[in-house]
C-alpha cells in the first residue's frame, strides 16, 4: 500500500508537470503551488541537513576525536554568520566586510589549491603509469592549453596560424559539448525511467 | 465413524474400549495419535500423508497380513465395504490418492509444474523434490522404527521368550559378534537384502517363515522404490555406509569428504584460470569494498626526497616571481594582444551605451571569483557611472547582493548610481518553467531580501550578465532571449566560462563577451586610464609561464623516477 501510494503520487505530479509544458494556461496556477511545496520541502531537507551537520560535529567535539579543532573552528564559523545575519541582516556594513575579508580569500586560495593539486595530480599520473600515449597526451594538452591562455600566442586575425589557434582554443569545446549531451540524453532517460515506474529512487532500500 | 485399536503384538482388530486383545490377550498400549486410524489422515496433504503413513504402520501391515491370509484360506478378516490398502497408494501418495482425494487446482499446479519451467513451476518442482527427499528420509527412519516391531515379530516366530523382546537388536547384535568394530547393519535389513538376492543366502538366517518372507519382501521394495531393477552390488555397499548420491553439474565434481566420522560431500568448483594481475586487482577491490577505511594503494611521498631542496626553489621562485610582478606593476608581457570579435563585440556596446539608459545587471558568480570580474568589470561601470545609468540589479548566486555592494564600493558609485534590487531569484534550483510561468511564491522572511515575483520582461536599453561558470550564464540567455529578443545581451564572465559560452555569440544570442583578466586588460585599455587589470594580467603571465615550467620539468623527473621504480633505468 504504502508503495502503491508513492508510485501514484510520483505520476500524478510527474505527470502534471510534463503537462503543464504543453497547457500551460490550464495547469499555470496547480504548477506554482506544486513548486511551492517543492520550495518549502527543499528547504526543509535544508535544514535536516544542516541539523546533522551541527549533530555531527557536535559529537565529535564531544569524544575529542581527531583533528576536532575544525570541528570547533567549523562550529564557531557557523554560529557566529548565523547570528550576524539574523540580527544585522546581509545589508549591513559589518557583515558585508566579513563575508568580503574571510570568505572571499578563503574561497580563493581554495581554487589556488585546486591548481597545484591538479598539477601534482598530473605528476602522480606520470610516476605511476610512466611515460604512456595517455600520460603525454595529457601533459602535452595542459601545457599546451596553458601556453594559450598565456597570450603569449598571439598573431594577427586571418592568418592561417591563428586559424589553428582559435581552433586549438576551441577543441575542449568537442568534448565538453559531448558531455552535455550525454548528460541531457542521460536526464531524460532517468525521467522516463522514474515517470513509467521502471525505477523507484523514492524510497527503495 | 467407528475407531478401531490394532494391537501392537497380533495385529488384530479391537474395539475402541478394549483394554485387552481379543485375539492374543495383550495389554492395548493405545497410542493416541499412531493407533487410531482416523479417515482424516487420508485427507491431509501430501506431507501430512507421509507421518499418517509412518504412523498406520501397524495397522497397515496387519492389512497385509490379513490380505495374505485371504489370498491363501479365501477368507479375510476385513469388513465388508472397507477399502482395502494397497501399500503403493500409502506410500506413493502423489499416485494413490491423487485422483481422487487431491483438489483440482493442486492438480493443475503439479501438471504444470512438470512441463513449464517459470516460477511456479520451479518452485512447484523444489517442493517435489524435497517432499521426494523427504519421503526418502521417511521410508529409512521408518525402517529403522520397523526394527523394534519386526523383532517382535520375529520373536514368536523363532520362539525366543518375550522379556528377550524387551531387549533391542544392539544387544542381540553385539552378543553374538562381540568383535565386530565395524557399524553392523540390523538384521532386518540383511534379511531383507537377503529376500532382493542383494547378498549371499550362506550368511543369512535360516527359519523365516513365509509370512515373514513376503513381509520382508514388501519392505525391500519400500527399501528402493523406482530403483530395484538399476542398483547393483556397488549401490547396496554405498548404502551401507550411510552415503547419498549427489548430483553435479557440468562445471562441478563432487568429492565425499568425512566428517567426524561422518561421510558427507563437498563441491568442488571447477578450476578457474586467473591472471596475477587479476588477482591483484581483485584483492585490492576486496579491501576497498571490505573496509572503507584502509589506507588507498596510492604511494606515499619520500619525506626525504632528493629533489627536496628543488621543490622548495620552484615554490620560493614562484611566490617571488608572483609577489615581484603584482608589486611592480608592469604593463602585460605582450602590449598590444590582438582583440577576439566577442571583446570588439563587447567594446562597440560599451563605447554606445546612451546617456541614462536603463539596464539589467545579473548577477551569478561567487566570492571565489569576485576579484576576477572586479577587475574586468571595473572599466564597464566606470563607464555607466558616468553615462548616469539606471541600473537594475538580480542575482541568482546567494552572495549575489553583498558581491554588487563591493563592486559598486569599489568604484565609488554605490551612491551615485541608481540602483533597484530586484532580489534573489535561484534559477538554478526554479528551472525553465518557473522562470517562463513568473515566480509565485507570496511569503515574505522578514530580514532577507525580497524574491522578485516574475523575472523582468522588458523595459530595459541593455542586459549584462556577469557570471563564473557557463551554467549560470546559458540559463540566463536562454530565458531572457526569450522574455527580451529585442534587448541586447552581453556578458562578463571568467576565462573558464568562456569556451561553452561561444556558441551563443556565434548564435548572435549575445552581442558581446569579455572573459579572463586577458580581455579585460584589452577593455582597461579601450575605456579607462586604470591599470590595475594589465598589472595584474602581467603577474597572471608570470605565473602561467612557471606553472608550465614546474609542469614539464615535474613530468620529467616522475617519468624517470617511474623508471627506477621499475628497473628500467
Amino acid at each position: 500500500m504504502k508503495k502503491i501510494l508513492t508510485i501514484v503520487i510520483l505520476l500524478l505530479i510527474g505527470l502534471t508537470v510534463l503537462g503543464g509544458y504543453f497547457f500551460p494556461a490550464a495547469l499555470g496556477p496547480l504548477l506554482n503551488l506544486l513548486i511551492d511545496w517543492g520550495i518549502l520541502l527543499l528547504g526543509t531537507a535544508g535544514l535536516i541537513g544542516v541539523y546533522y551537520l551541527i549533530k555531527s560535529h557536535v559529537g565529535q567535539v564531544a569524544r575529542k576525536e581527531k583533528k576536532f579543532v575544525l570541528s570547533i573552528v567549523l562550529l564557531a564559523a557557523f554560529s557566529t554568520t548565523l547570528i550576524l545575519g539574523l540580527f544585522l541582516s546581509i545589508e549591513d556594513p559589518l557583515f558585508i566586510d566579513l563575508m568580503i575579508n574571510i570568505q572571499t580569500p578563503v574561497e580563493t586560495s581554495l581554487l589556488a589549491i585546486l591548481a597545484v593539486v591538479l598539477m601534482t595530480a598530473s605528476f602522480r599520473l606520470i610516476s605511476t603509469q610512466g611515460w604512456t600515449p595517455m600520460s603525454i597526451a595529457f601533459l602535452t594538452s595542459a601545457v599546451i592549453s596553458l601556453a594559450l591562455n598565456v597570450g603569449a600566442v598571439n598573431f594577427r586575425l586571418g592568418t592561417e596560424v591563428t586559424a589553428v589557434i582559435n581552433y586549438l582554443r576551441r577543441l575542449p569545446l568537442i568534448g565538453a559539448r559531448g558531455i552535455l549531451l550525454g548528460m541531457a540524453l542521460g536526464g531524460l532517460i532517468v525521467g522516463l525511467r522514474v515517470l513509467l515506474t521502471i525505477d523507484k529512487p523514492y524510497g527503495e532500500s | 465413524m467407528t475407531e478401531i485399536i490394532i494391537c501392537p503384538e497380533c495385529g488384530a482388530e479391537n474395539p475402541e474400549d478394549a483394554t485387552f486383545c481379543e485375539v492374543c490377550h495383550a495389554p492395548l498400549i493405545v497410542d493416541e495419535e499412531s493407533d487410531l486410524i482416523s479417515p482424516k489422515s487420508l485427507d491431509q496433504d501430501d506431507f501430512d500423508l507421509l507421518n499418517a503413513v509412518e504412523d498406520d504402520l501397524p495397522g497397515l501391515l496387519h492389512a497385509l497380513k490379513q490380505d495374505d491370509q485371504s489370498l491363501s484360506s479365501g477368507e479375510g478378516n476385513l469388513e465388508e465395504g472397507e477399502p482395502v490398502l494397497e501399500s503403493d497408494d500409502l506410500f506413493n501418495p502423489d499416485e494413490g490418492q491423487e485422483g481422487n482425494e487431491i483438489p483440482d487446482w493442486l492438480h493443475r499446479i503439479r501438471e504444470r509444474a512438470s512441463e513449464e519451467d517459470d516460477s511456479v513451476g520451479e518452485i512447484t518442482q523444489k517442493i517435489s523434490a524435497a517432499k521426494d527427499s523427504l519421503a526418502g528420509e521417511k521410508r529409512s527412519s521408518q525402517h529403522e522404527s520397523f526394527e523394534s516391531w519386526i523383532q517382535k515379530l520375529r520373536g514368536p516366530i523363532r520362539g525366543m521368550p518375550e522379556e528377550k523382546l524387551e531387549e533391542g537388536v544392539d544387544d542381540e547384535d553385539t552378543e553374538q559378534e562381540p568383535e565386530d568394530v565395524t557399524p553392523k547393519e540390523p538384521d532386518w535389513l540383511q534379511k531383507i537384502r537377503q529376500a532382493e538376492g542383494k547378498i549371499s543366502t550362506t550368511d543369512a538366517s535360516e527359519n523365516i517363515g513365509d509370512g515373514e518372507e513376503k513381509l520382508l519382501n514388501w519392505l525391500a521394495t519400500l527399501e528402493e522404490p523406482g530403483e530395484k531393477e538399476t542398483v547393483d552390488e556397488e549401490d547396496a555397499e554405498e548404502e551401507d555406509e550411510n552415503t547419498q548420491q549427489v548430483e553435479t553439474d557440468v562445471s562441478g565434481v563432487t568429492q565425499e569428504v568425512a566428517v567426524n566420522g561422518e561421510p558427507s560431500f563437498e563441491v568442488i568448483p571447477p578450476k578457474l584460470q586467473v591472471t596475477p594481475e587479476e588477482k591483484t586487482q581483485a584483492e585490492k577491490l576486496a579491501s576497498m569494498i571490505m573496509d572503507e577505511s584502509t589506507p588507498r594503494p596510492i604511494r606515499k611521498l619520500k619525506r626525504r626526497s632528493p629533489l627536496g631542496s628543488a621543490r622548495f626553489f620552484f615554490a620560493l621562485l614562484l611566490i617571488v616571481s608572483l609577489s615581484v610582478s603584482l608589486f611592480l606593476g608592469q604593463r602585460g608581457l605582450i602590449q598590444t594582444p590582438a582583440i577576439m570579435p566577442q571583446t570588439e563585440g563587447f567594446l562597440n556596446w560599451a563605447e554606445n551605451i546612451p546617456q541614462g539608459s536603463s539596464l539589467l545587471l545579473v548577477f551569478d558568480y561567487q566570492p571565489a571569483f569576485s576579484s576576477e570580474i572586479n577587475l574586468i568589470a571595473t572599466p564597464v561601470l566606470e563607464r555607466l557611472a558616468e553615462e548616469e545609468s539606471k541600473i537594475s540589479v538580480i542575482s541568482s548566486s546567494i552572495s549575489g547582493p553583498v558581491l554588487y555592494r563591493q563592486l559598486f564600493q569599489g568604484i565609488g558609485a554605490l551612491e551615485a548610481v541608481s540602483i533597484v534590487d530586484l532580489g534573489y531569484f535561484p534559477i538554478g534550483a526554479f528551472g525553465a518553467f518557473d522562470l517562463g510561468m513568473g515566480f509565485s511564491a507570496n511569503w515574505v522572511l522578514a530580514g532577507l531580501p525580497d524574491s522578485p515575483k516574475n523575472l523582468p520582461s522588458g523595459g530595459f536599453d541593455g542586459i549584462l550578465i556577469f557570471a563564473d561558470t557557463y551554467e549560470g550564464a546559458r540559463a540566463w540567455i536562454e530565458q531572457l532571449t526569450i522574455l527580451m529578443p529585442e534587448t541586447t545581451i552581453n556578458l562578463l564572465v571568467t576565462d573558464q566560462a568562456m569556451p561553452m559560452l561561444m556558441p551563443y555569440f556565434d548564435s548572435g544570442q549575445v552581442k558581446g563577451m569579455v572573459s579572463g583578466l586577458n580581455s579585460g586588460a584589452i577593455l582597461e585599455s579601450e575605456l579607462s586610464q586604470s591599470s590595475q587589470t594589465a598589472a595584474r594580467w602581467w603577474a597572471y603571465q608570470v605565473g602561467l609561464i612557471l606553472m608550465m615550467g614546474v609542469m614539464v620539468i615535474g613530468a620529467i623527473y616522475a617519468g624517470y623516477q617511474h623508471k627506477e621504480e621499475r628497473g628500467e633505468g
